[in-house]
């Protein structure tokens, strides 16, 4: 994540998220997207809203092809992040620094004390601090699970010929009450902690053009900065 | 006077015993019939006898056979019309319903009206000369004589009915179980294959529920009110709510006029015949017995469903504690971060 981008009329900018990713995120973004909407209408049917997205959805045949084709973008995201975190350069280093550790944990404890108000160093983040971590490892789990998930269900008939009845009975439940957790993960950790909370190191843009203000970056992640300033003073 | 007696036209100033009397000398004969072009031969015995006991007792039989003049009839009497007296305000003080109304609007109206000669109109169900009120037991529409009545057309349907669970019951004068009209309607009779039906796929499992969703009705005989309501938070239930043709319903599974419990060997939902039911041609095809493996009507929210509810309970408390710890987490965050900003602070 070393290349730069100097800008003279503005705060200098670094490039956090190369365009592979970028690209990767947007179409994951549309896939959770038009999964929810053809999902939760499943899940809660009670609720007269699922029937209005129903009928726009153009009825249940209709519901069930959407919600199939999103479910392969997701798929196709994941192998194609998969490609990406190991078998390419960039992809690979990044990954290697997502790898959990026990400063990690240390650096939680001293936040989670930070934030009761106790008078303790902020912890000092690299790249990828405990919050990006544990978001990236819980998301890949969920998202395999949903897919496998979503898979035994979509061949549902035969699901329940390979196992008891009782199995594709879980795997629905799982399936739905999965998607819930998720989507309120989503929502109030990744979209507060990454898109909206204050003093973020994101900008409103950055999931579409990858840059961040490298003041922030200091301030944040200043592990990460450190490695960034030496690089730059290296001929 | 005896002249007058035997000649032609029936006054209608005679009193009845005299107008009947003139009819039944040839219709109180026992072997008085008629050999119809087919080679089938149709009764034509009135048993006055029988009439006299029926709820048109005080009637003639020109009051219903009014196209009927003189002796020998001159054209063959049209079949009778009930609502020649049975419409709402009709002076002759018989019993006043928009029955006809509703048949009028069934299946056997509209084949009536397109001229099919085995379609039933009023006297096809309630009888001729031995109409008797239907509360009593001696009525072809008395609760346990329906299925008989409409058994004598729908031959196929009576048969399976007849060893059903249902059948049995209300031949044992069972008040609660159904017979043919309490599922079909008893004159708005309509083909399963008409969307308005109470048994069109997309109606079944509500008028199955009229009785099996009531824990007043079938609380008594120890069946489960849950079996309906499973059966709606299921993706079969969910999906026929969001009009879904293709997906099983009640009868899809419980049959129809067979049905029988699951304990009965030949009951359609007997652990051994689950396979061929689910594996039905246009459902799941290939099922074995890995489906019969595990409740199946199961309600998540309740412990019978084992480790399904737990589960879904488990979901429940993890999606809400994180829920409510993210929420914090927010909240003391915004708080932190506000607090340094209002210090004009660094971080």
């Amino acid at each position: 994540m070393a290349a730069e981008k100097g800008n003279a009329s503005g705060p200098e900018m670094v490039l956090w998220m190369p365009l592979a990713l970028r690209l990767q995120h947007g179409v994951l973004v549309l896939s959770v997207l038009f999964l929810c909407l053809s999902g939760f209408v499943l899940h809660f049917h009670q609720s007269a809203v699922a029937a209005f997205f129903i009928r726009l959805e153009g009825g249940f045949a209709a519901r069930g092809i959407i919600h199939r084709i999103a479910g392969i973008g997701m798929a196709v995201v994941v192998m194609w992040h998969f490609v990406y975190v190991v078998f390419t350069e960039e992809g690979h280093r990044q990954l290697m620094k997502l790898v959990p550790a026990t400063k990690d944990l240390r650096d939680f404890a001293a936040q989670v004390r930070m934030n009761f108000g106790q008078d303790v160093a902020a912890p000092e983040l690299d790249r990828f601090g405990f919050r990006e971590k544990f978001q990236y490892w819980a998301v890949a789990f969920l998202t395999i699970m949903m897919i496998a998930t979503g898979i035994l269900l979509w061949f549902g008939s035969e699901t329940m010929a390979l196992f008891p009845k009782f199995v594709i009975d879980i795997i629905r439940i799982f399936h739905g009450s999965e998607a819930t957790f998720a989507f309120v993960a989503i929502f109030l950790w990744h979209i507060y902690n990454v898109h909206a909370s204050p003093g973020r190191v994101t900008l409103p843009g950055t999931a579409l053009t990858g840059v961040v203000p490298l003041e922030a970056v200091r301030k944040l992640h200043p592990v990460e900065f450190e490695r960034l300033r030496k690089e730059r003073e290296q001929p | 006077m005896l002249a007058g007696l035997t000649c032609l036209l029936v006054p209608a100033q005679l009193p009845a015993q005299l107008q009947m009397q003139k009819c039944m000398i040839c219709h109180g004969k026992r072997d008085f019939r008629k050999i119809l072009d087919s080679g089938e031969v149709r009764s034509l015995y009135v048993d006055l006898n029988m009439l006299q006991k029926s709820v048109h007792a005080k009637r003639i039989c020109v009051d219903c056979h009014s196209d009927v003049v003189e002796i020998p009839h001159a054209e063959p009497p049209r079949r009778v019309s009930c609502t020649r007296c049975h419409y709402k305000g009709n002076p002759e003080g018989a019993p006043q319903t928009d029955a006809y109304l509703d048949y009028a609007q069934s299946v056997h109206a509209v084949e009536v009206a397109k001229g099919n000669p085995r379609a039933p109109v009023c006297q096809s169900c309630h009888g001729t000369h031995d109409i008797q009120h239907p509360k009593k037991p001696g009525s072809r529409v008395f609760r346990a004589a329906v299925a008989a009545t409409c058994g004598s057309c729908h031959l196929e349907e009576f048969a399976q009915y007849r060893s059903s669970v249902h059948g049995t019951a209300v031949v044992h004068g069972n008040p609660d179980a159904p017979t043919c009209t309490s599922c079909h309607g008893e004159h708005r009779v309509l083909a399963p294959a008409d969307p308005s039906s109470t048994v069109a796929p997309a109606h079944v499992s509500a008028t199955c529920s009229t009785c099996h969703a009531a824990v007043g009705i079938v609380g008594k005989y120890g069946i489960d009110v849950e079996q309906v309501a499973t059966y709606q938070e299921s993706f079969h239930g969910v999906a026929t709510k969001f009009g879904s043709r293709t997906v099983a319903n009640c009868s899809s599974c419980h049959m129809t006029h067979d049905i029988r419990p699951p304990e009965d060997p030949l009951s359609s939902v007997n652990v051994r015949n689950i396979p061929s039911t689910c594996g039905h041609k246009g459902c799941h095809e290939g099922a074995n017995a890995n489906y019969a493996k595990g409740k199946i009507h199961v309600d998540p929210e309740r412990p019978e469903a084992g480790i399904i509810y737990y589960v879904a309970t488990f979901f429940k408390y993890l999606t809400l504690i994180v829920m409510i710890g993210l929420a914090l987490h927010i909240a003391l965050d915004f708080n932190r971060k506000l607090q340094a900003l209002r210090k004009g602070g660094h971080e």
